[in-house]
Parts: structure tokens; sequence; C-alpha cells
């Protein structure tokens, strides 16, 4: 997850430029539902996951992954958009 | 000035409160434990000998590797922050403090602090910054560093080559073959050039043999398909991870040609791009 806190650091800079739009909003969203799912795989539930025990984690790592999708189409669009 | 001095120098102070009050979460974390045992047999290490030979430092104070650990995080995010406030943007600096802050509470401790991902990615912090602020012998440098510690990052340089102007592209080179000559050279020096050979032949071996991570995009799929019909994925410990023990190598070679594929297309666009000056294909190639 080392792209994290850089992804954080383009929606700052957003901000910081007034840049604002639905894209950001839409990182800002799948940043934070990718980092929710993080947490609930982490450590604590991944045994869980590994049970396979219902649809719950397998659902949350879905999520997780497509967040991760997400944000990159989402800065893809961006890029394609717009420079600096 | 001194106002945006001061605020970093105070959330750098915060920075480390902060450490502190995650102690227990590194102690018990497997993954700082794995690079603990690392550190003591260092030919057997899955990291590059770069990483080896860090891991190997950490061990070698008179207290216990995590307190080592949480101090090195610490100073490496004194010397981004320093970096960015001298080099590039002010305000760059408490940025990426305040970046890596949202990160801990959001994704947790396990994926930031216990996690040395976040030495790479303060590398490629600083190679982005540098890069947007006409530094290009630095970029290039903390490129190649971040790369020597966990090689996927290798994957910015043709960015970094696409979006440098022409007449920087020697400085960037220069910065690329002082860092490769670094990066060479501590492991050469911390751990012998016998053991970091060994380190790499290991290195190579293990990642050849790795399989199928259970949480990731492919196995996630197949475990929704097989739960959605009642079924359960096969699971295989191996490797200090979780695999998906139904999918062969063909999801991998898959994997690899969209990988190939996608980095293509980003290289592509960015060079179809270049003079718009756009901050975001580092963190898109990234991601």
């Amino acid at each position: 997850m080392w792209f994290y806190p850089i992804l954080i650091i383009i929606i700052i800079d957003t901000f910081r430029k007034r840049e604002v739009s639905s894209l950001t909003l839409g990182l800002i969203l799948s940043l934070v539902l990718l980092g929710v799912a993080s947490q609930w795989l982490g450590p604590l539930y991944y045994d869980k996951l590994l049970a396979q025990e219902g649809l719950k984690f397998t659902l949350i790592l879905n999520l997780r992954n497509l967040m991760i999708l997400i944000g990159g189409v989402l800065l893809i669009i961006s890029g394609a958009r717009d420079g600096d | 000035m001194k106002l945006k001095l001061s605020f970093t120098l105070v959330l750098l102070l915060s920075f480390l409160a902060v450490l502190t009050t995650f102690y227990p979460y590194v102690q018990y974390s497997n993954d700082i434990d794995v690079y603990e045992k690392i550190a003591g047999s260092v030919n057997m290490s899955e990291y590059p000998p770069l990483t080896s030979s860090l891991f190997y430092a950490l061990s070698l104070p008179s207290f216990s590797f995590e307190t080592a650990w949480l101090i090195f995080l610490w100073l490496m995010m004194i010397g981004a922050a320093l970096y960015a406030y001298r080099f590039c943007k002010t305000l760059d600096a408490p940025i990426v403090i305040i970046a890596t802050f949202v990160s801990i509470y959001l994704i947790g401790v396990h994926y930031s602090v216990a996690c040395f991902d976040i030495v790479v990615m303060l590398l490629i912090f600083m190679s982005w910054r540098a890069s947007l602020n006409d530094r290009w012998k630095d970029s290039g440098f903390f490129l190649i560093l971040a790369s020597a510690l966990k090689l996927t990052p290798i994957v910015l340089l043709p960015i970094l080559y696409i979006l440098a102007p022409k007449k920087a592209r020697g400085r960037l080179s220069y910065g690329i073959i002082v860092g490769v000559i670094v990066s060479v050279l501590i492991p050469i020096f911390t751990l012998g050039i016998s053991k970091s050979t060994e380190n790499v032949k290991y290195m190579l071996k293990y990642h050849s043999e790795r399989g199928v991570g259970i949480d990731s995009t492919w196995s996630g799929i197949h475990m929704l398909a097989k739960n959605l019909n009642g079924e359960k994925v096969e699971t295989a410990l191996h490797h200090v991870a979780h695999h998906n023990a139904e999918l062969g190598n063909s999801i991998t070679f898959a994997s690899t040609i969209i990988l190939i594929l996608g980095l293509l297309a980003i290289y592509y666009f960015a060079w179809k791009k270049r003079s718009e000056k756009s901050s975001i294909w580092i963190p898109l190639t990234m991601i």
C-alpha cells in the first residue's frame, strides 16, 4: 500500500489549487473505502477471510480491490483531462 | 516562512508521539518479526540486499528491533520533510507528514507503520517532488534507492525519462548512476559480497516460486464466484503468505502480460501529454 499516502497528497494538492471536481471526490471516496476495507481485512479478521465462512469478508476483499482499480481509472481520466 | 517551519516541526514531533503509541502493534506485527529474522540471516532474505542491510543495521543497537524500527521511521520522515522544505515547496514538508498521518488512520497501522513500504513511499515522494521542482539528479537518485529497496518502483524510471526535459536527462542519468553505486556499495560494506550475492540468488528463487496471493484481485474474484456457489477456495500457506492454491501459472502469466500492457499504455499517454507537466503520472504508475 505504498501508493496510498501519495494519492492523499494528490488530493491535498487538488484542494490547494482549488481544482476540486467530481473526480477528486471519487478519489477520496475510493481511498476511504480502500482504507476501511483494508483495516477490516487486516490482521484482525484475516483468519475469517481465509475460512470463507459466509460472503462478508470475500465481499470486503473485492471492494478493496475494486477501489484500487477505481482509483487508477480516476487518475487516468484526470491525466487525460488536463495537466497541471 | 517561519510559521511553515514551526508547523512542520510541530508535525514531526506529533509524528514521533504517535509512533510511540504504536509500539505494541509493531511489537506483535508479523511483518516486523520477519524483518528481524531477516536481520539474523540476510542471505535468506526475500528482499533486495539494500533492504536486508537496512534490517541488519536496525538489529545492531542494544535496544529492541521494534524500537530501532520506529526511530528509523521517524528519522526517515525528518529526512523527507527537511528535503521537501529545503529543496521543493516549503508546504510539501507538512503535506507529506499529514498524508502519512491520514494513511495511518485510514489504512491502519498494520499496512503503514508496521510495514517497510512506508520507507519506499517516502523515497518515491522525494523523487516525485524533486522531479516537479526540476531537481532531476535528486529524482533519479531517490527513485533508484526506492527500487533497490523494493524492486517494483523501477517501473517509474521510464516515466522520469519521459517527463524530464531533454537538457535535464543527463542530470537524471547522473543521479541514477550515483543511486546504483550507493545501492550496491551499502550492502557490500555492511553484509559483504558473498552474503549479498547469496541474498540476490535467494530473492530471485523465492519470488519465482510464489503463486497467486489469496487477497489479490484474481483470487478475490475467484473466491467470490466459488463462495456464491457455496464452495470454498483451497488456500496454501507458503513463502510467509497465504496463496490461492487453485490458481496457477496461467494467472501469473496473464497478470504479467496485463501489467506490461498497462505500463506501456501509461508510458505512451505520459509521452503524448508530456508538455502539460502533469503531476499524476508517477502516482498512476505506482497504483
